[in-house]
């Protein structure tokens, strides 16, 4: 009986340890590799991933490299990557809309147009995705389709939200830069006023009234030199208020276009860029 | 508006599919499976693993420590350079008055760059007549002192950040940088 | 006798393949080691890494935790260092590879100047600790903290206690010796506008200043005296006032400036001349 168990206990010990670990081989690496890409250790799987693509094939791999690169923002060997996966793979189409959305992270939405026509052209599942990542991206630019065009491939939801979107766009409740100057040429401030800056209103009102009436009384006590220095000044602040208030209203509307473009950033982001998730570490 | 849209679509999930196919191996694929062995080890080890290596993500070699102390005081450097019939007139002036004056007076301006180097940054930029509108434009937002933090964001501890290029006029220069944000560093 | 030699021969077997497993992860170890030794650190981490995850029975927990944290530390990534020592700690077997990882967190804490978190882990290992060579090396990076918190009075009394260093204590007396009172130079200056720019060296400054206080001063009084109120509520609030916070500010902005040279000076000498054990 003894006999047996300490039999039992070294072959079972032995099952644990008796394999030779061959950190080389095709397996050990890909485990390795995984369980860095799952820890976001990108760069060292991908450098893995690679090693094991040279002893097999596997598209799920390549996918995975060209996802990691994605994931820490290296476009140029994303879109490399991406491209490189054969249309036979299960991962084609997949490839296809993330794409997209790495040309959309790098900016650059002309190549993001071109590549998300030529998808929509073929058969990809994800057809409905691209098409709502397009139309939403198309908002950034100048030239806006008909707005039922626009909105027809999103949900009932996302609707609502693309549509206020698509108003702003059309009219974007911008300052005019004409109105704030002009207004500032009437009363001094009251162009940054009406750009919402309304201390800086009141304080160019106050400055350009000071050195006013300072020029005024300085000729009428007949103080010429000191009279005239006033009467710059003064003019200065006067001119320096109307262009103020104009470069306030150009600020005032570069703020509500970045605050759209952010929007709009983040209703993409929050719907994942409306690529799938993938769950490569269950 | 934006806002809602953020809280909006924060629990939803239009747009996203788990795929499942990362499970089944496409035909070409040459590799055997995993034993169950190994499938034990990783399970086992995508439990213990939440390091989060950002760092790592590209490749870096040894490098020493400095042990000195990073020196970040703002100083008003002499700027000699004569690039155009104005700088003539101009730098001279600023010259001597970052001389006898701005160093000397205390630290009394909010902004980064200083109202001086503002001026002789806008008029290289720009042309003289309009440095100086710019100039009398900075001046009068320099005297209000009253919520500047909803006004620019932050350069340091000390200073908010405007730069020339929001008020050229030319609108394609202005980079909106949102409030409460600080951009040196 | 079949039957025993047959156990004898699934025995042998058993312990030989143990061995040989145990070969294969002290060769992993031996290449990660030697990646070390070439100071190619990142790709030491990655082996570090892989050798943690075939190493099933934890025999190399702590020494690979504790060489990637030296790597990350030799890369300047003390954030990432600080995490595998902290590591290495957690899988420490006995007293010394806990001092050990738990030392360099104080290093490492120095190196990245977040000195309150270095001393808290030399206050608790000061509690543990009783042997007194472990308890000596405790004491010589309180010093080093010190230096790098810029307290070169409090490090040069540590390292001259007990003769710990003697190197560094003369270093650290000859620092603080050399370095400006800073409030000597802005209460000097408060009392005679721009005496604490000649003590930092400054003249020029110090002379400007002491000029333009002198000028604005005298024009603000002498307004007043000429019944000119307003031009002495000008003069005295937007120019005399003005220039003499200035003169302030410059006498403390001084010092701290020269004061700052000076240990930058002799931090630079630590980094690079100096031979002993560094953080």
């Amino acid at each position: 009986m003894i006999k047996k168990i300490t039999l039992f206990i070294f072959l079972f010990t032995s099952l644990i340890l008796s394999q030779q670990i061959d950190f080389n081989s095709p397996q050990n690496i890909k485990l390795f590799a995984d369980f860095l890409f799952c820890n976001k250790d990108y760069l060292r799987a991908i450098d893995e991933y690679e090693r094991y693509l040279k002893m097999c094939e596997d598209d799920s791999i390549q996918f995975k490299i060209a996802y990691g690169f994605l994931q820490m923002g290296n476009y140029q060997n994303a879109i490399e990557k991406f491209s490189a996966i054969k249309s036979n793979s299960n991962f084609y189409d997949a490839a296809g809309i993330e794409k997209l959305k790495v040309f959309f992270l790098a900016n650059d939405t002309s190549s993001f147009i071109s590549e998300a026509d030529l998808l929509l052209q073929s058969n990809n599942p994800y057809n409905n995705n691209v098409l709502r990542f397009k139309n939403s991206v198309i908002l950034f630019t100048k030239n806006l389709p008909a707005k039922d065009i626009l909105l027809s491939p999103f949900t009932f939801e996302e609707k609502s939200i693309i549509s206020d979107f698509y108003d702003w766009k059309k009219n974007p409740p911008y300052k005019s830069e004409q109105i704030a100057g002009i207004l500032s040429t009437i009363i001094p401030g009251s162009g940054k006023i009406y750009t919402k800056n309304y201390s800086d209103g009141i304080t160019a009102f106050i400055l350009t009234g000071l050195f006013g009436y300072l020029a005024y009384s300085n000729f009428e006590h007949k103080h010429s030199f000191r009279a005239w220095v006033f009467t710059g000044l003064a003019a200065g602040f006067y001119a320096g208020n109307i262009y103020g208030s104009i470069a306030s209203a150009q600020i005032f509307n570069a703020r509500l276009n970045f605050e759209f473009d952010e929007g709009v950033k983040l209703f993409l982001e929050n719907n994942n860029y409306f690529t799938p998730v993938y769950d490569f570490c269950k | 508006m934006f806002d809602s849209a953020k809280l909006l679509f924060r629990d939803k999930f239009a747009g996203r599919e788990v795929l499942n196919f990362l499970k089944i191996s496409h035909p070409s694929n040459k590799c055997p499976f995993l034993t169950k062995h190994q499938m034990f080890l990783l399970f086992f080890f995508l439990l213990n693993s939440t390091i989060y290596t950002q760092s790592d993500w590209v490749r870096w070699e040894k490098s020493d420590p400095t042990y000195q102390i990073k020196n970040s005081s703002l100083d008003n450097e002499f700027d000699f350079k004569i690039d155009s019939p104005s700088d003539i007139i101009i730098k001279p002036v600023i010259n001597a008055y970052w001389f006898f004056v701005s160093d000397v007076d205390g630290a009394n301006c909010p902004f980064h760059p200083s109202c001086s180097r503002f001026f002789l940054q806008s008029v290289n930029h720009t042309n003289f007549a309009q440095g100086i509108l710019m100039f009398f434009d900075r001046f009068t937002r320099d005297t209000n002192f009253i919520n500047r933090q909803q006004h620019y964001p932050y350069y340091d501890a000390s200073h908010f950040y405007d730069p020339i290029t929001s008020y050229t006029l030319n609108s394609s220069e202005i980079k909106y940088i949102p409030l409460k944000t600080s951009i040196k560093e | 006798m079949i039957f025993v030699n047959k156990i004898f021969l699934i025995f042998l077997l058993t312990i030989s393949s143990k061995i040989v497993a145990q070969n294969s992860l002290q060769d992993q170890f031996d290449f990660a080691t030697n990646l070390f030794q070439q100071e190619k650190y990142f790709d030491a981490i990655t082996e570090f890494k892989r050798l943690l995850f075939f190493d099933k029975q934890n025999q190399f927990e702590f020494k690979a935790n504790y060489y990637i944290g030296l790597s990350y530390k030799n890369g300047g990534k003390f954030d990432e260092a600080l995490r595998y020592f902290t590591l290495a700690e957690i899988k420490s077997t006995n007293k010394d590879e806990y001092f050990l990882a738990k030392s360099f967190q104080v290093r490492t804490n120095i190196l990245r100047r977040t000195i309150n978190q270095a001393n808290k882990i030399l206050n608790q290992l000061e509690d543990e600790e009783t042997s007194n060579t472990k308890l000596n090396e405790i004491k010589y990076w309180r010093g080093w903290a010190c230096i790098f918190a810029d307290e070169w009075n409090k490090a040069g009394q540590i390292f001259s206690e007990d003769k710990l260093d003697t190197t560094l204590a003369k270093l650290c007396k000859s620092v603080n010796d050399e370095m400006y009172s800073v409030n000597f130079a802005k209460y000097s200056s408060f009392i005679i506008p721009g005496f604490g720019q000649f003590y930092t060296g400054e003249y020029v400054s110090g002379l400007i200043s002491f000029g333009w206080n002198i000028l604005f001063g005298y024009l603000t009084v002498n307004s007043f005296v000429d019944e000119r109120i307003f031009d002495g509520i000008v003069i005295g609030n937007f120019l005399w006032l003005r220039f003499y916070i200035g003169n302030l500010q410059n006498a403390e902005n001084f010092a701290t400036q020269k004061n700052l040279l000076i240990s930058n000076n002799a931090l630079n000498y630590l980094q690079n001349n100096f031979n002993g054990l560094k953080p």
